[in-house]
């Protein structure tokens, strides 16, 4: 008896220790898990479903150079967030002064109200077609000041934490694509060329697509929202290794969904020359294998995700906004002592809502507001890259002579696709008759 | 009892939220009220509405007679000048039952379509125009 005691003891000492170490390991990298399983929000699976409807698979080459830029891209992020202790804003504001620093915050801001709009649009149209299934109806553009309302309250009141730990997980739900894509039975083929080759002629409509996907997939705006959930966490510098797994994690994550997203609209909508122009369409890809019962699933998991993208979105806004002018932010403090982030706050629920009371639709909202992260994603990998590059800020954790060299290219393909888009914008402007 | 202080920055925060979502509530059941169709032929009720970037179709049978009931939907294709049956229903559309009406939403996304009920006895044809 006198032996076994002792030996239990050390056993269930062991266990805890291990215990907490895998505690600590999947609170280390729950931020890179997060920002890539949710990096997939409204915009994004709007895109997504869209792009694979219109142009089958032809178009997964955009998805998969997007995931390789992301994969570094927010490898960097980690080490930036991690190692310096600074916001991307701050650092904008600190290396290039105020002025160049404004208009990185308002590039930001930008691409945050675009998405906001898509997200708002994405809670509405999930929400209306969850009662609908239920056997309610209420009507898509109801809901959408109701909600818009209610999540503002609820944000003021309990601040992002308890969405991001219940939605974070509910919007896993879409990995129901997944499943579904090999029900499609894909020809193996054919995903290897729309792959790895470009196989159609880079139309301006073309183009717009292959845009929309490579900023869903980059997401500016969660770089953002990584570095400073990274800083919040206070992750330490000896937690690096687990922070860069966990991004890591989280792009393959999101990477394995967004391909399954496009594959189903790809052998389902495409064939059938369904484009997609509601939320409902998105689900319909499913139907044909998951009969009526797709419409729940996939309502629960688009309103999960798009609650997220608002969450992350609207405090991303309010802290980076009162962050950058010096002034003082958090939920904690009162609205009199700092006004200027609940005004943030507001205001980007006031655009996301203002766009869709004079007419944009929410297909258009997701497509169109993924285009717009793209255009202004050169400018954030920019200057990503220049902290990140910098020895002054990243110690040992610089970029190696690789890394570099592999930015570099991902920031001149960026900028070389935005020209191409942007030329053809113009052209089409101009030649409109 | 304390008196709570008028604060003119909460006013500020709160009241451009209630004025835009106000504008539009009231937008969105002035537009559901005005912009829909509503039409009974032959017991055959359908009732449909325009719903931000879709219109919702309400189809109501009101005679056992009737039924079951398969319900059409076809869009105007402006490129083609033709009605085309949508493109946004997989699966068939039938109402058999007097008391539960069939409500469709998403399905279509013009303000200019068709909505075809063929019954045992008839066919029905109502044309549908939002603004």
């Amino acid at each position: 008896m006198k032996n076994r005691i002792p030996r239990r003891r050390v056993g269930g000492k062991r266990k805890l220790t291990y215990l907490r170490k895998v505690k600590h390991f999947l609170w280390i990298i729950g931020p890179g898990i997060i920002a890539g399983a949710a990096g997939n929000d409204a915009g994004s699976i709007g895109s997504l479903a869209s792009s694979g409807a219109l142009y089958g698979c032809s178009i997964l080459w955009a998805l998969l150079l997007s995931l390789i830029f992301s994969y570094f891209i927010q490898d960097m992020c980690v080490r930036i967030g991690i190692v310096s202790g600074k916001g991307l804003v701050e650092h904008a504001r600190e290396r290039y002064g105020f002025k160049v620093g404004f208009i990185f915050l308002l590039a930001f801001l930008a691409v945050n109200f675009a998405t906001i709009v898509a997200e708002i649009a994405g809670m509405a149209a999930s929400l209306e077609l969850l009662a609908w299934v239920a056997g309610f109806y209420v009507p898509y553009t109801v809901l959408a000041p109701i909600l818009t309302v209610c999540v503002w309250i609820f944000l003021l009141k309990e601040g992002y934490g308890p969405i991001e730990r219940v939605f974070s997980i509910v919007s896993l739900t879409m990995f129901v694509y997944v499943a579904v894509a090999f029900m499609v039975k894909p020809s193996p083929e054919e995903v290897f060329y729309g792959s790895f080759w470009i196989t159609r002629k880079l139309t301006f409509d073309y183009l717009v697509y292959v845009s929309a996907i490579i900023g869903a997939t980059i997401s500016p705006y969660m770089q953002f929202y990584l570095v400073s959930a990274i800083i919040d966490k206070k992750v330490r510098v000896k937690d690096i290794l687990s922070e860069r797994i966990g991004s890591a994690l989280g792009i393959t994550i999101s990477g394995i969904q967004a391909f399954a997203i496009v594959i189903v609209a790809a052998y389902v909508l495409f064939p059938r020359g369904i484009a997609v122009e509601t939320a409902r369409d998105v689900a319909l890809a499913l139907v044909p294998f998951l009969g009526f019962s797709a419409f729940t699933l996939f309502s629960v998991g688009f309103f999960a995700s798009s609650l997220n993208g608002t969450g992350v979105i609207i405090s991303s806004s309010g802290y980076s906004f009162s962050e950058f002018f010096g002034v003082e932010r958090g939920l904690s403090k009162r609205v009199r002592e700092a006004f200027t982030f609940y005004l943030m706050f507001t205001v980007c629920f006031m655009i996301g809502y203002g766009a869709l009371i004079f007419g944009v639709t929410p297909i258009q909202a997701m497509v169109y507001s993924m285009v717009i992260s793209f255009i202004l994603s050169p400018m954030v990998v920019y200057l990503i890259l220049r902290v990140s590059n910098d020895r002054e800020i990243m110690g040992e954790h610089v970029n190696s002579p690789i890394i570099k060299l592999v930015g570099w290219i991902i920031f001149v393909v960026l900028l070389f696709l935005d020209a191409i888009l942007l030329a053809d914008m113009v052209t089409a402007y101009i030649w409109q008759p | 009892m304390a008196v709570q202080r008028f604060d003119v920055h909460s006013l500020a925060v709160i009241l451009p939220v209630v004025v835009l979502v106000t504008l539009g509530l009231t937008m969105a059941v002035l537009n559901l009220t005005y912009n829909s169709y509503h039409e009974t032929k032959d017991n055959v009720e359908v009732k449909a509405w325009w719903d931000g970037d879709h219109a919702d179709i309400y189809v109501k049978i009101n005679s056992k007679k009737l039924l079951p009931a398969t319900i059409k939907i076809k869009e105007y294709v402006e490129e083609k000048k033709v009605y085309q049956p949508s493109k946004h229903i997989l699966c068939s559309l039938t109402v058999d039952s007097t008391d539960k009406p069939l409500l469709v939403t998403g399905a279509v996304t013009s303000k200019n379509f068709e909505v075809e009920v063929l019954t045992p006895q008839k066919n029905l044809v109502f044309k549908v125009r939002l603004r």
